[in-house]
Formats: C-alpha cells, sequence, structure tokens
C-alpha cells in the first residue's frame, strides 16, 4: 500500500475510534457522587412583636382607617366609614387619609412606616383598619 | 386589621411574619379592589363589612409564635448529598435554594477559595435580606458568589453591591415583591473595570459578558434564596421580566465618554475610585436615532423616552429632594449614551449639565398622558387643559448620564422603580 492511502488509514481509523470512544450526548449517564455543598438559604432574624389587645366591642372607641394609596382603597373604606356610623355610632372613626395626606402612600422603608405608624398612633386609634390592595 | 383581596393575602401575610407578628386579624375581598367602578368597590366592602366587625371584637390568633427562629447565621449548614449533578440541581430548586438555571455546586472547599478574595469576617452579617429576613453572612455571599460563576477577586465588589442595594433609598422589600417588573440596575465606574473583565463597550447589556452576568446572576440569587422572594409569593410580578433571573450589571465606557468626566467623577468620586451605583428600576426603552447630527435633535428624541418610560406611574413636576408620594413617582431617570450618539450630544453640549437641564425642559408629556389622581400641576404653573405639555422633572440632578456600549447609535433610558428615593453609590473597598 503506499504511503499515502497508509496514512489515510491511520487517520480514518484514528478518527471512527475518537469518535467512538466519547459519550453520546443523548445518551450520557451522570455519575453518581458524594456531595458536600453549603445550605445558601440563610437562617431568619425576624424580633418577634406583641400584638395590641384584643377589644370586647367597639363601643365608644376609636377607630382609624388608613388608606395606602392603592386605587379604590379609600372608596372602600369611605362606605366602611358609612357603615360604621350606621352601626356603630358611639365609635369615633377618623380617616387618616384625610387628616393628613402624607400617610397616603405605600412606606417604601422602615423609617417612613414608623412615622405613618406614630401619626396613627398619636390618634390614639384603639383599632385600626388598613385597606391593601390591588 | 388589614383587608386584602384574594390574590394578595398571601403577600400581606408574609409582610406580617416579616415584621415579626405571628398572626394578625384579615378580611378577605375578592380580587380585585382597583380599577373597579365605584359602585362595585361599595359593593365590596358592604358585602365584608359583617366580617371587618365581626373580626375588630371576635378574632383570635392561631398562634402566638414565628417557626423557625433563633437559629446562629454562622456557620451555614452544611449538607450530604449523594446523586448526580442534575439530580444535586433538582434538589437545589425544590428547596427554593436556585431559580432553575444549574448553579455551580458551593462546595465547602469552593467557598473557602472565594472568601481569600476578601479580608472581612465569614460571620459578618451583611444584610437581613427582606422580605424572608434572610441573615446574609460574608460567608453566604462567597456561597452565592460560587453558585452564580464569581471569582474570589470579585469578592469586594460583591459585598459593595449588596451595601447599595440594602441601602434604604433603594427599597428592596417594594422592588422585590411588587407585581411591576422591576430589576436591580448596577452601574460599575472605575479601574476596576478593566482588572476584573466588567463588559462596558459592544453588548454590555447583553448575554455574552461573563463577568456582569455572574454579579447580576448573584444578585437575583441573594434576592430569591435568602430574602425569598420568589413568583407566585411573595413575589408578586404580574408578568416579571428576564431580568428576574439577571439584575443589570453594566460597567461605564469611560474611555470613550467624550466629556472626560465618569458618572462616578460627577457624583464626587475620584476617577480612580471603584464605585458602584445601585437602584431599583422598572424595565427601560431604547431610542434608537440614526438621523439627528445635532446635540439638540438627538436629546429631543432621549426626552421623549425620559418622559414616556414607565407610563401609567410616573407623575409630573417631580421633586429629587422629596420621598416617594402618591403624585411624586418615578423622581429620577438615567440615560445609558452609546458613545456615538454621547459625541452627538457633546458637539452641541460640552458640559454635562446643560445636558441635564435640556433634558428637563423638554421631557414634557401632554397632561392627558399621566394616569388620573398622580399628576399634580403646581398653581404657578397657570393655566393648563388636557392637551398643556407638562414636564415630568424640576431639576438637572434628576437626570443621571452614563456612557456605555460599543459602536453604534443605540442608547437605553432607565426609570426607578416608584418607591426608590435615589440611587445608591458606594466605594468597593478591598
Amino acid at each position: 500500500m503506499p504511503k499515502k492511502n497508509v496514512l489515510r488509514v491511520f487517520w480514518a481509523a484514528a478518527i471512527l475510534v475518537g469518535l467512538l470512544g466519547l459519550p453520546s450526548p443523548a445518551g450520557a449517564k451522570e455519575q453518581v457522587q458524594e456531595w458536600e455543598v453549603i445550605n445558601p438559604s440563610g437562617t431568619i432574624s425576624i424580633q418577634p412583636i406583641k400584638p395590641a389587645p384584643r377589644l370586647a366591642s367597639l363601643e365608644g372607641k376609636t377607630i382609624v382607617l388608613r388608606w395606602n394609596g392603592k386605587h379604590n382603597g379609600n372608596n372602600y373604606l369611605d362606605r366602611v366609614a358609612e357603615l360604621l356610623a350606621e352601626k356603630m355610632p358611639s365609635a369615633k372613626v377618623i380617616k387618616v387619609y384625610d387628616l393628613d395626606k402624607s400617610t397616603v402612600k405605600i412606606s417604601g422603608s422602615n423609617a417612613e412606616s414608623a412615622r405613618i405608624a406614630k401619626v396613627i398612633k398619636d390618634l390614639k386609634a384603639d383599632i385600626v383598619i388598613g385597606s391593601q390592595a390591588d | 386589621m388589614t383587608v386584602a383581596t384574594t390574590a394578595f393575602l398571601s403577600l400581606a401575610r408574609s409582610t406580617m411574619e416579616s415584621i415579626g407578628l405571628a398572626d394578625m386579624a384579615f378580611v378577605e375581598v375578592p380580587h380585585p379592589m382597583g380599577m373597579v367602578s365605584l359602585a362595585d368597590i361599595r359593593a365590596k366592602a358592604d358585602q365584608s363589612f359583617a366580617e371587618i366587625l365581626q373580626k375588630a371584637v371576635q378574632w383570635k390568633p392561631s398562634r402566638t409564635e414565628i417557626p423557625g427562629l433563633g437559629k446562629p447565621p454562622y456557620p451555614a449548614e452544611r449538607i450530604k448529598f449523594r446523586g448526580t449533578y442534575e439530580s444535586l440541581n433538582k434538589m437545589f430548586y425544590e428547596k427554593r435554594w436556585s431559580l432553575g438555571l444549574p448553579v455551580i455546586p458551593p462546595a465547602p472547599e469552593a467557598v473557602a477559595e472565594m472568601l481569600k478574595g476578601t479580608s472581612r469576617q465569614p460571620s459578618e452579617v451583611v444584610w437581613v435580606v427582606p422580605p424572608r429576613m434572610g441573615q446574609l453572612t460574608v460567608e453566604l455571599v462567597a456561597t452565592l458568589g460560587v453558585m452564580a460563576g464569581c471569582k474570589p477577586e470579585h469578592m469586594p465588589l460583591l459585598l459593595a453591591m449588596i451595601k447599595a442595594i440594602s441601602h434604604p433609598h433603594f427599597d428592596w422589600r417594594g422592588s422585590s415583591t411588587t407585581t411591576a417588573p422591576t430589576t436591580p440596575v448596577i452601574v460599575i465606574n472605575g479601574p476596576i473595570l478593566d482588572e476584573l473583565g466588567i463588559g462596558y463597550s459592544t453588548g454590555a447589556l447583553g448575554g455574552e459578558q461573563p463577568v456582569n452576568i455572574a454579579l447580576g446572576y448573584f444578585v437575583n440569587l441573594v434576592g430569591d434564596i435568602v430574602g425569598g422572594s420568589m413568583p407566585p409569593d411573595p413575589d408578586k410580578s404580574t408578568l416579571g421580566s428576564r431580568e428576574d433571573l439577571v439584575a443589570i450589571v453594566i460597567g461605564e465606557n469611560e474611555k470613550q465618554n467624550p466629556w472626560k468626566q465618569s458618572y462616578a467623577v460627577d457624583l464626587g468620586f475620584k476617577p480612580t475610585d471603584n464605585v458602584v451605583t445601585a437602584y431599583s428600576a422598572y424595565m427601560g426603552t431604547n431610542n434608537t436615532d440614526h438621523t439627528s447630527v445635532k446635540g439638540t435633535q438627538l436629546l429631543n428624541t432621549l426626552s421623549l423616552g425620559a418622559a414616556a418610560v414607565a407610563c401609567g406611574i410616573t407623575s409630573c413636576f417631580t421633586q429629587y429632594e422629596k420621598p416617594y408620594a402618591i403624585d411624586n413617582r418615578v423622581k429620577f431617570v438615567f440615560l445609558f449614551l452609546a458613545p456615538e450618539h454621547a459625541d452627538t450630544i457633546y458637539k452641541d453640549f460640552p458640559n454635562k449639565r446643560a445636558v441635564q437641564e435640556y433634558v428637563v425642559k423638554k421631557a414634557v408629556a401632554p397632561y392627558w398622558s399621566y394616569a388620573p389622581e398622580i399628576c399634580t400641576v403646581p398653581k404657578e404653573f397657570g393655566p393648563y387643559d388636557e392637551n398643556t405639555m407638562i414636564p415630568r422633572f424640576t431639576k438637572p440632578e434628576q437626570v443621571h448620564i452614563v456612557v456605555t456600549g460599543g459602536p453604534g447609535k443605540q442608547s437605553q433610558v432607565w426609570p426607578p422603580f416608584t418607591t426608590v428615593f435615589k440611587p445608591v453609590s458606594v466605594l468597593v473597598e478591598k
């Protein structure tokens, strides 16, 4: 066999062996192995807070209505205020969103949440009813 | 007591828990409350009023303690797992430890190698990430960095990014639980760009930027895994965006900035400082202006984008120094100017201040295009009607200019999420 043909046969065989030796992607079997990994989620840090005491009755209580600015929340609470006036006339109902426009918002930060909470606290609320969304 | 709709009750409950309440009184109203008629919303109040009265005086908590508290943040738990790489990734996804894409397994050896990139103690808690309130230690920064494909030399940058996005001005909680498609946008300036191979030229915001992608993937792993903000709860993204996978991380093309002064230097940093600037953004829009030859012409088309992007939530006459309010939303805008666009502008505006002033003047929209209730026109503006053009901004500082990208006539305009106060810039500390 001429030298040129010998080389051709050699390279053809080498390529074939190489191809056969490669794992087929479709039929690839991964090795089962032992892994050690770090749990990436992190432990939770929450400072528990004590809820306000429950009320026995709404008679004569101060009820503060808080709107966060989401569409129609004020309209919902306006109707709740009407119903409270009708069904619980001894209660004092305060629409903080009418009283202090700066509270009409999603706070956006803990500091702003605390400020809004203080506005409500200063109204001496016995109970706060907030409307969320959307 | 909180009134929430069926679709958002779970978010309300998770918010309650994250502030430390084990339980509280909820009144559930059929979704939606927003964008329905006055008659419909009053009917919903009528239907739920009896429950309001009942829960006001008779409600009792179903539990008094939040489970799972009190575990130390460091060292993080080590997990043994037998299986294939594929099954390991499946386990991670099922435990909500990944976003569904494959991650690099955070083996203790790989994490130890990452920690060599910082002198900070691995036990240090750098952020308690809302809404889940997971404690992010330096060790976990390294862990999540490994998972995202970051390298030890990225550690100072990862820590700087965390410092920026955890700042109250960013409003991480709101950004990561909103129905809107928001993404962290992180702009990097300084010599670190070339030192780490951070993309700032052709395709800087695209896919084939391994360092930018790894950094952006890291940010979202932190938010979703440690912060726990995944859809459908408590991440309430209506549609979301693919940036929920990889946050926007971009370098400034300082070499091709015609003003010869980088964005960070505009803010008062030195040219040799490495600086990270971050804010939470609504999706941006592209400016494809191929025909403007004057700076004013190009700024006119860019101003249109600045006025219109994030439509529906933008206020008019926004005040930069005042916090977010119902009529002070989306208070600034970033212009990511391609170098060719920057050159065109520079010819007519040799200082950036004049660019900012021009955009403030030209970023206007007709009154009818503002959503109801969120555009309050000041009395001193004078008379107006539905077709009067009303400005979006009031101060030059509200327009932020970053030169980035490669050849071509494409720039981008990226607005902030509604409750963002200002962008946050921090030094990268080695």
